[in-house]
């Protein structure tokens, strides 16, 4: 496990997380199984990363994917005729992460200010007190005149919201082609 | 922080990220940008916890990449109104208390009244009021009426037994007229006459006319080169434009309306705005003049809520949200693609 890998990981793959995401509610029906899926799959993918970095990191996790959701449906005992329609559907959509997949830079904004109105009163103010304004965990807690201990848990579970947040509503459909070229100018910028 | 199989594994395993991230943000150790060795260096548990499987890498990672993200909330102040206000007086501390809103009304109420310097007596019973480049002033006539300067402005107030008289010299103003039967209202500017029937309404002077925005009652426009009979009436909802001889009405409705007014607040919004206009907006507001350099970059779509003064938040976000380049010369901040 090395730093490279972590900085690839970071900027390659995890803005592809809300796409994989949408492409997993698309292709399974047990949604209760998803957040297991894509662990798997982002685990997979970072491992065969250790061995080497791969050129096309799109096209990678979604041979990933697929491959992994293929195993499972061949595993599963009683095949459903819609199990083997998303199994056919898997091999034409394996590269359709068309570049209309892409989220331009005022959805983004748009999505930060959302995903910051969705967490609880509380738990925004305290994100907002320790991100924005910068103040550490411990100041927080006396500006707040909450405990320390209960800051952390804020942090927590306002983490974990925003994360969810991201992965759900995070790939919006561009709705303009100057967005779609936009977000991609950007993309090889940075 | 053991995995507990009875749950998904991977929410699990996400539980504990979260936790091990709060824990080392408390000890100060989530600094910069994301680099899970040098953490991982500091602190032998978590050290052996991020090794032990590659879901637990995994999982920290992602939730290290949205923590880093949340600082670009920064910009959206929308919700902290009271930190415009606080980094222009350089002392957040005592402000952070404002993201109750409530607080913050007060404060900005409490900043606005205070800034009502003694007016100018030009002439009896004519009083001139202005505002400098990125004040907002409130005023409240004898009457009960209140205007609300925004940037650069100049206005002379007239008040007899007989007219309510504003002279609109430049600039933009929003007027909450109290009712009265017996005195008309009336704002003339250099691109028409507007009267009052008690209302809320804002008046912009721009190069290419009068801008007339009505939140409440009724305006009448008329137009300065207007020939007899061409003085529609406004109602809320909708925006009027005299320019000489012509003015036209439009009705995009309240909700337009409100984001015209925005500025009442201290705030400005964008929607799917090219980045010319929302520059030129800003600049409107800030000694620090933003430039763009080149076409592709006007041509920009952004979105959001701004506090008018904050150009810095503004520029930050123009280079790591948007990707440009920022170089800064004396008063100005110019904006490119490379």
């Amino acid at each position: 496990m090395s730093k490279d890998v972590d900085d690839w990981f970071l900027r390659n793959v995890l803005p592809l997380e809300a796409e994989l995401e949408r492409f997993l509610y698309r292709h399974w029906h047990q949604t209760h199984e998803i957040s297991d899926l894509r662990q798997e799959i982002l685990t997979r993918l970072y491992k065969s990363a250790l061995t080497q970095i791969p050129q096309n990191t799109r096209a990678m996790l979604y041979r990933v994917a697929r491959n992994l959701l293929i195993d499972k449906i061949r595993r599963q005992k009683i095949v459903s005729m819609e199990s083997v329609m998303d199994y056919e559907r898997l091999d034409v959509l394996t590269d359709d992460a068309g570049p209309y997949e892409t989220t331009s830079s005022r959805q983004e904004l748009r999505l930060m200010q959302e995903a910051l109105d969705s967490l609880p009163e509380r738990t925004r103010n305290i994100v907002l007190l320790r991100r924005v304004h910068g103040l550490s965990q411990r100041e927080t807690a006396k500006e707040l005149k909450i405990s320390e201990p209960t800051v952390e848990r804020h942090i927590a579970n306002g983490i974990r919201q925003l994360k969810d947040y991201f992965r759900t509503k995070g790939v919006v459909r561009a709705d303009k082609d100057t967005d779609v070229s936009q977000a991609r100018q950007n993309d090889t910028r940075s | 922080m053991t995995p507990d199989r009875k749950i998904s594994s991977a929410d699990q395993t996400e539980e504990d990220a979260a936790n091990w991230l709060a824990h080392l943000d408390r000890r100060g150790l989530i600094v910069g940008a994301p680099d899970l060795e040098s953490i991982a260096a500091s602190d032998k548990a978590f050290a052996a916890w991020v090794n032990e499987q590659i879901e637990h890498r995994v999982a920290f990672l992602s939730l290290m990449a949205t923590w880093a993200e949340a600082e670009r909330f920064t910009v959206l102040t929308d919700k902290a109104p009271a930190k415009a206000a606080a980094e222009r007086t350089r002392k957040v501390w005592p402000v952070v208390a404002g993201l109750v809103s409530a607080a913050a009304a007060v404060l900005v109420a409490v900043i606005s009244y205070g800034l009502i310097a003694t007016p100018t007596e030009t002439e009896a019973r004519i009083l001139t009021y202005a505002t400098r480049i990125g004040e907002i002033r409130k005023i409240e006539l004898e009457d009960g009426s209140v205007l609300t300067l925004n940037t650069q402005s100049v206005l002379n107030v007239q008040m007899d037994d007989e007219v309510r008289r504003v002279q609109m010299v430049s600039g933009e103003a929003l007027f909450d007229v109290a009712k009265d039967a017996n005195r008309p209202f009336r704002i003339e500017t250099p691109e028409g006459l507007v009267e009052v029937y008690g209302t809320v309404f804002s008046v912009q002077l721009q190069d290419e006319g009068l801008e007339l925005a009505v939140r409440e009652g009724r305006v009448g426009l008329t137009p300065k080169d207007a020939d007899a009979g061409t003085t529609p009436v406004l109602t809320a909802g909708m925006v009027g434009y005299a320019h000489k001889a012509a003015v036209r009405v439009e009705t995009p409705g309240l909700d337009a309306i409100e984001n015209k007014l925005l500025w009442e607040t201290g705030r400005i919004r964008f929607s799917e705005t090219p980045l010319s206009d929302a520059v030129k907006e800003f600049n409107r507001y800030n000694e620090t003049q933003l430039v763009i350099a080149d076409e592709p970059t006007a041509t920009i779509e952004i979105g959001g809520t701004f506090a008018v003064t904050n150009v810095e938040a503004f520029a930050r976000l123009a280079e790591t949200g948007l990707g440009l380049k920022t170089k800064r010369s004396g008063n100005t901040i110019e904006l490119s693609a490379s």
